[in-house]
Formats: C-alpha cells, structure tokens, sequence
C-alpha cells in the first residue's frame, strides 16, 4: 500500500468499550492538565471512516477551561509516513506556532498508555466539516465569502512552517501509487496512460516544504464566521507547495454539486488567491500537473480501498463501491492531459 | 406468429408467454430492483449517521448493478471491439503495452481510453459524465 494509505490496513486499535474508554480518558485528562477531570457520560464514536478510533468526550463541570474533547486512537503499527499520535502532537504544535488554525493538543501518548492504543486528545472544535451542509445551510452563509483567502491563508502558513521542526519525510506525489497501481494485479490502462504522462512531463519542483497532504473540503473546520481549522493531519510529509494548492481542485474535492460560484475551492480564483498569501509566482500549467498527480492518486487510492474490501482487513459496502469509483478518475484524466 | 413457434433468442427473458431463459422472469436485475427499492422507500427513512449514509451507498450500488446487468453486455461487446481494433487482445495487454512504451506514439490510444471511460461511467456513475 501507498505511504499514505497504509495507516488504513493496519489492525484497528484494541477495542475497549465505551464505559472502559470513558474511564481511560479520564485518567488521561486528569495526568494532562493536572486536576481532576470527571467523565459526563460516555464517549461518543464520531463516525469517521479513517483508520482511526475518534470519540468525543466530555468533562462534569467542576473545572474551568474546555471541556469537551476529541480523542483518537490511532492504529498499532505504523509503517511508511503515516504520523504517530507523538509526532503528529509535535506537527500540531508547530502549525499552531505558525499561525495555522489547528485543534489544540491536550495530550498525546504511545500506545503502553491507559486507553490500549496510541492517542492524540484536541480540544472540540465547534463548527462542520461536511461540504454538504457547509454550502447548503444558512448558518455558514456569512463565512463562505472570506474562506477562499483564509484557505489560502493557511496553506501558505503551513508551507511557511519550518521544516527541520518536525520529524516529517518526503514522500513523492506518484511513486507510491504506480507501486499501488503494479501490486493491485488489476489492469487500468488509463492509469497508466497518465503516470506515462506524469513522469514524461514532470516539472521542476519548487523548495521543499511541509505539505499537509489532504488540505481540502472535509477536513477543514468551519462555522458561520468561515474556517476554524485545519484537521486530519495524518498524511503530512516533506513534499512540493504545489501539491497541497492542487489537491483540492481535483475534481472529487471540489463538490461542484453543492459549491456555490466563487467559493473555495474556485479555480479562477483560488490560485491567485494562494499567491498573493504566499508571495509565490503561481503557474496554472505547473499547478495542472499536480492536479493531474493527484487525480491518479485518488485513481489508485479508490482502488486500494476495494482491495480492503476484497481482502477482508475491512468488509465495507462503502469500501466496495469506491473501487468502481477509479473510473471517474481514468475519465477526469483524460480531459485534463493536454 | 403461432406461441408454438420458438422465440428468437434475443426476446429470452422478455417474454411473458412463460418460453424464457433458465430462471426466468424476474430478471436479476428487476430482483435488484426490488431489493432497491425496499431500501429506498422502506429502510433509509428510518436509519440515521453512520448507517443511513451506509444505505444510501448500498441504494447507489444496487443502481449500478441494475445498469451494468442491462446495458453491460452491449458495452462490454463494443469494449472488446475497440481492443480488437487497437491490435490487442485485453485490457491487460493494453496496460502492459502503455507501460512499456509501446503505444507512446499511437494517436488511437487516447480516443479508445476515453470511448472506454466513457461507457464504464454509463454505467457506474452517469451524473459524472454531465459537467
């Protein structure tokens, strides 16, 4: 599997039930902040399809400061860039540092801590992620002028960040994926049609940069006054700015269905955008081969997900119906190779 | 026409005079469709989260399977025409010929891609081929 999946087909976290969760994070709130700190019922599962465990937790009021909290589990193993809840902590920190809107860490711990698995706790965040509900709902109307510049905003800040400061590694946007694509056994001619392409055509990169490696609607945190943070950090490596100004232009990102005119992701305006946050001279043909890098990822990326399916680590109706997705991306390819 | 006379193997399953395939009526695909529309009308109004948007996927599915078991055949036919043409046999083959180099060159290959990307989102996703 690709780096950037294998988090995925990794064994899920032990599971403990929501009353012995509950108890653990207790415990682990209490070491964290130093008072202690009383479950308010249980921990609810936030339904996230990811590899890991997120629950929501709450605190008895008694104590001042938040009280309401996210917490991952993350995945026993951990294999290729996916980040360990210790270096994803260390990530968050510095984002913040940098200015980046980012849940703030609580704690975070290896996996011999009390809830039988590596865990990363963020303060809650109010607000939506689902593009669905982010365009159709009154509540965040105000907010949706202004996010295409504070997602510019914070992308040039993450790409600002600076590099030695974590313990991320470089990862190439298509190399992964073409091993995928080999490994998969499945025969997609337009697939390799296009890593044909990409590697024929492939540009110079600008300096490398901390990358965050799924910057795009679904996981960004936003409310009615526009973007309240970056989430979902676990794909973040050392890579090419390009990569994460792209990313959320291709086309299974873009929610053209729901998205109004002019709002982020608009690719009239979005690089121009990035840009002037950025002070980087944006080329649109650069930007389309990473446009296109990303479209085969996402090609390959739908079919790694069947092959969960198929090969049992995660029986998924969901899963299943993704693989047939890769012909979206054989035919978004092809009108997007000059 | 005398319902003693055999049909033309083309009206297999489509008839009603009770002459139709192995199985008969319903097709797999009108069995798909029930099963669909149970889930459509029947279970998704009353699921909700991680379960209702499970069910809405499975409707989506059973919606492709429909199309691929009716419109798939003619598909499939015209899939392997336009491989017969480019001088191979398989996707496969095509795979490996692209990857190797030896298509670099050949002004056929991407109208034949597209022809195939085409008719796969006919039926996987027809919405996706609108914009």
């Amino acid at each position: 599997m690709a780096p950037g999946q294998d988090l995925d087909g990794h064994p899920r976290p032990p599971r403990l039930s929501a009353e012995e969760l509950g108890s653990a994070f207790g415990d682990v709130l209490t070491a964290a902040i130093g008072k202690t700190m009383v479950p308010a019922g249980l921990p609810r599962r936030l339904s996230s399809g990811a590899s890991r465990e997120s629950w929501v937790f709450e605190v008895a009021p008694g104590v001042e400061g938040p009280r309401r909290f996210v917490v991952q589990l993350f995945p026993e193993r951990h294999i290729g860039t996916g980040l360990t809840a210790m270096s994803e902590a260390q990530l968050l920190a510095v984002a913040s540092d940098g200015g980046v809107p980012v849940p703030r860490v609580v704690a975070a711990g290896g996996p011999g801590g009390p809830p039988g698995a590596a865990f990363l706790v963020t303060e809650w965040i109010d607000g939506e992620t689902l593009p669905s509900r982010i365009f159709r709902d009154p509540t965040y109307r105000p907010g949706l002028a202004g996010l295409q510049r504070e997602c510019a905003s914070a992308l040039a800040r993450i790409h600002d960040l600076p590099v030695d400061a974590t313990h991320l590694r470089p990862l190439d946007p298509i190399e992964p994926y073409r091993d995928d694509l080999a490994a998969s056994g499945q025969s997609h001619p337009a697939l390799e049609w296009a890593y044909r392409w990409l590697i024929q055509n492939r540009p110079q990169g600008n300096p490398p940069c901390i990358v965050h490696g799924d910057f795009r609607l679904g996981n960004l945190m936003v409310d009615g006054r526009g973007l309240r943070a970056v989430l979902d950090w676990e794909l973040a490596h050392i890579g090419d700015p390009y990569e994460d100004v792209a990313w959320p232009m291709v086309r299974a990102w873009r929610f053209d269905r729901v998205r109004p005119a002019g709002v982020f992701p608009d690719r009239e305006s979005w690089l121009s955008a990035y840009g002037e946050a950025s002070g980087l001279d944006v080329d649109p043909d650069i930007v389309r081969w990473w446009e296109i890098a990303g479209t085969f990822k996402w090609g390959v990326i739908c079919l790694t997900q069947w092959l969960r399916h198929r090969d049992g680590a995660t029986r998924s109706v969901e899963l299943a119906a993704i693989g047939r997705r890769v012909a979206e991306n054989e035919y978004d390819l092809l009108g997007l190779i000059p | 026409m005398s319902s003693s006379l055999p049909l033309p193997p083309e009206s297999k399953g489509e008839d009603d005079t009770g002459s139709v395939g192995l199985v008969g009526r319903p097709r797999a695909d009108e069995l798909i469709e029930a099963v669909r529309e149970l889930l459509s009308d029947e279970v998704i109004g009353v699921t909700s989260g991680q379960l209702h948007h499970q069910i809405r996927v499975a409707i989506n599915v059973l919606a492709m399977v429909e199309r691929e078991l009716r419109d798939g055949p003619m598909l499939e036919h015209a899939h392997r025409a336009r491989l017969a043409l480019a001088g191979v046999s398989s996707d496969s083959q095509l795979a490996s010929e692209i990857r190797s180099g030896a298509m670099d060159g050949r002004e056929d290959v991407r109208p034949l891609l597209l022809a195939d990307a085409v008719d796969r989102l006919t039926l996987i996703n027809p919405s996706w081929l609108e914009s």
